[in-house]
């Protein structure tokens, strides 16, 4: 059946089987090339302002000098998304960022609202620095 | 910087390509298989680079040491004695014929550069736009990247089970060969991730077109590129900084390498071990690679021995599995030392697994996103495979087809069929799995697809090798 459906198809077209190839490619091209214009100009305001992440990273700035340059630190967060917690760790990497308080040196990392850590257990956290940009750096205070 | 930068990035390919170009003992003329050998060259330079970073990492005191020196030293002798024993041998470096032959134009030749004109301006928007690329670059390729490179004696905190991130388990090509080039710049270049997956996307699309050049004719060797750069998602994918374009290019690399192994005369050892080394590569790239490795491997063996028994097969495979050592060494390496155990793996029971499995509404839906998936790649409003099979129709196909796209295919049908089967016993939501991952995964197959499928069709004029061969 696909076999006569080729003939037929090879034998309908009023036009050879080259040029009327070359006229789907060619109307395949121009759809692309609408796509590929419509995708580029719509990235006219993407490019007028600094990208999410190079942003998400500029938070961090000031508090990069009171890190160690290595090792582990805790992580407390007003939000509990994943991307927040990933984007801190690609931020601060080659730092390890625990996903939990439980380390002597905290980075919290607020976005909407700053909600220090509570007391957990016998430890409390003291602030180290606090950034206007949500960034809190923490130390954590065994009792 | 730029200088030490374009030094990492083409160092590796100038030396693979050399070395390639060395190695080819076909008359020197054919400008499709310059193209051939520069894509070549593009993955396996830039692939062994990974593994040999991987392997310096390894050596204790190495890890902070003078890498880049002793890398240039090695790259700029190794390309200084292939250099002069192709001139020794009365080789070119490249072909005369090569401009004659990209400049030849007609209405199809006209398509292709306009897309491609457009389509690498928009590239380069959308890496400017996001140098960071999409979310799993920075929550996956990137993010290990970063810890290879910063981490000193320390790099393996990159693996820390105190790390609450995806895919610990990946293999390293992609974040190997970005810390690679990093520590050349001695910093993290953000857009330098988006233009190596341009490299692997531009090297997808010129192997393409020789190897349909080569194997049957340009007409099919122009229909298939302006599908694969007439395809927004396919070509726009490598600013996400995934590393799913690098997967697409090995895969493809190893089918055409056998369909060339398979279809010209005389010896033809050197492009087995070659298909070795990319199916290696593929697997050092992601875990579906491993997949792909297990796939061509079982594909190729059945052919050949459906034709001239097993032993011939297990012969024949030799050449395959020597090419492939260092990149399965360096995996065995990383999943032996490094990764923890994978995801999917890990989270699933016997009685869970042999549920999903036979549940018949489970496979229903995967089957049938998955026939989508494949159907409407592209998000076009016109599928690409519908010109891709219009073309199929207009053309006809040939009856007798060779061993070369016969193991192609069924390498391909193998991969859908082990893509499918994750996704039947994925431990994760069905819906939001196949959501997240589907399109990447068809991309993954998508070039090869296209290629071995207009193979199927006739040669519309003499191909380079049967032009060669008469």
């Amino acid at each position: 059946m696909g076999k006569g459906v080729a003939q037929w198809l090879r034998c309908a077209t009023p036009l050879g089987q080259d040029e009327a190839m070359t006229i789907v490619l060619v109307l395949f091209t121009i759809l692309s090339v609408a796509t590929y214009a419509r995708l580029a100009i719509g990235l006219r305001t993407e490019l007028a302002r600094v990208d999410d992440v190079t942003r998400y990273e500029r938070r961090f700035d000031d508090i990069r000098d009171h890190l160690p340059a290595r090792g582990t630190v805790g992580y407390h967060a007003d939000n509990n998304a994943s991307a927040e917690y990933y984007l801190t760790q690609y931020t601060l990497a080659p730092i390890i960022v625990a996903h939990t308080p439980d380390h002597p040196l905290v980075v919290g990392n607020y976005y909407y609202e700053v909600i220090h850590p509570e007391r957990s257990g016998n430890a409390t956290f003291r602030i180290l620095r606090e950034l206007e940009s949500g960034v809190v750096l923490y130390h954590r205070d065994a009792t | 910087m730029i200088v030490s930068l374009a030094v990492s990035v083409f160092g590796p390919i100038i030396v693979a390509y050399l070395l390639l170009r060395h190695s080819c003992p076909e008359a020197d003329d054919s400008p499709s298989l310059l193209v051939a050998m520069v894509c070549l060259a593009v993955g396996m330079g830039l692939g062994l680079a990974s593994c040999v970073f991987f392997l310096h990492l390894l050596i204790p005191g190495l890890a902070g040491g003078p890498f880049v020196m002793m890398e240039t030293a090695v790259l700029a002798g190794s390309a200084a004695v292939l250099w002069g024993a192709l001139r020794e041998r009365g080789k070119s470096i490249v072909p005369s014929r090569i401009l004659e032959e990209l400049l030849t134009s007609d209405v199809r030749a006209l398509c292709l550069w306009s897309v491609l004109a457009i389509a690498c301006l928009t590239f380069l928007l959308l890496s400017l736009a996001q140098p960071h690329g999409r979310w799993d670059a920075w929550a996956v390729w990137n993010l290990r990247a970063r810890f290879l490179v910063k981490g000193g004696e320390n790099w393996q905190d990159g693996f820390s089970p105190l790390l609450d991130v995806p895919h610990l388990d990946y293999p390293l090509l992609v974040p190997g060969l970005i810390a690679r080039c990093w520590r050349y710049a001695g910093a993290d270049v953000t857009v330098l991730p988006a233009l190596i997956s341009l490299l692997f996307t531009l090297a997808t699309i010129g192997l393409t077109a020789s190897a349909l050049s080569l194997l049957r004719g340009r007409d099919q060797a122009l229909v298939a590129c302006l599908l694969l750069v007439g395809t927004p998602f396919y070509f726009l994918h490598g600013t996400t900084q995934y590393a799913d374009v690098h997967l697409a290019f090995y895969i493809l690399a190893t089918l055409v390498l056998i369909c060339l192994h398979d279809k010209g005369p005389g010896e033809r050892r050197p492009l087995m071990i070659l298909a070795g080394t990319m199916a290696g590569l593929a697997g050092w790239t992601k875990n579906e690679g491993l997949l792909f490795f297990v796939a061509i491997v079982a594909a190729r063996l059945v052919i050949v021995a459906h034709s001239r028994g097993w032993q011939p097969s297990l012969r024949t495979m030799l050449p395959f599995t020597t090419g492939a050592l260092v990149p399965l060494v360096m995996i065995v390496l990383f999943k032996g030392m490094l990764a923890p155990p994978n995801d999917l793996v890990a989270a699933q029971g016997a009685d869970s697994t042999l549920d999903a499995l036979l549940d018949p509404s489970r496979h229903a839906r995967v089957w049938w996103a998955l026939t989508t998936g494949i159907l409407w790649f592209g998000n076009l409003a016109v599928p690409p495979t519908l010109v891709l099979a219009l073309y199929l129709y207009l053309s006809g196909t040939e009856r007798d087809l060779a061993s070369g796209p016969t193991t192609a295919l069924l390498a391909l049908a193998l991969m859908v069929v082990g893509y499918g089967l994750v996704y039947v016993t994925t431990p994760y939501p069905l819906h939001w799995h196949l959501q997240t991952s589907l399109d990447r995964l068809v991309l993954h197959l998508w070039p090869s697809l296209v290629v071995v499928l207009l193979l199927l069709t006739p040669p519309t004029e003499a191909s380079a090798l049967e032009g060669k061969s008469a």
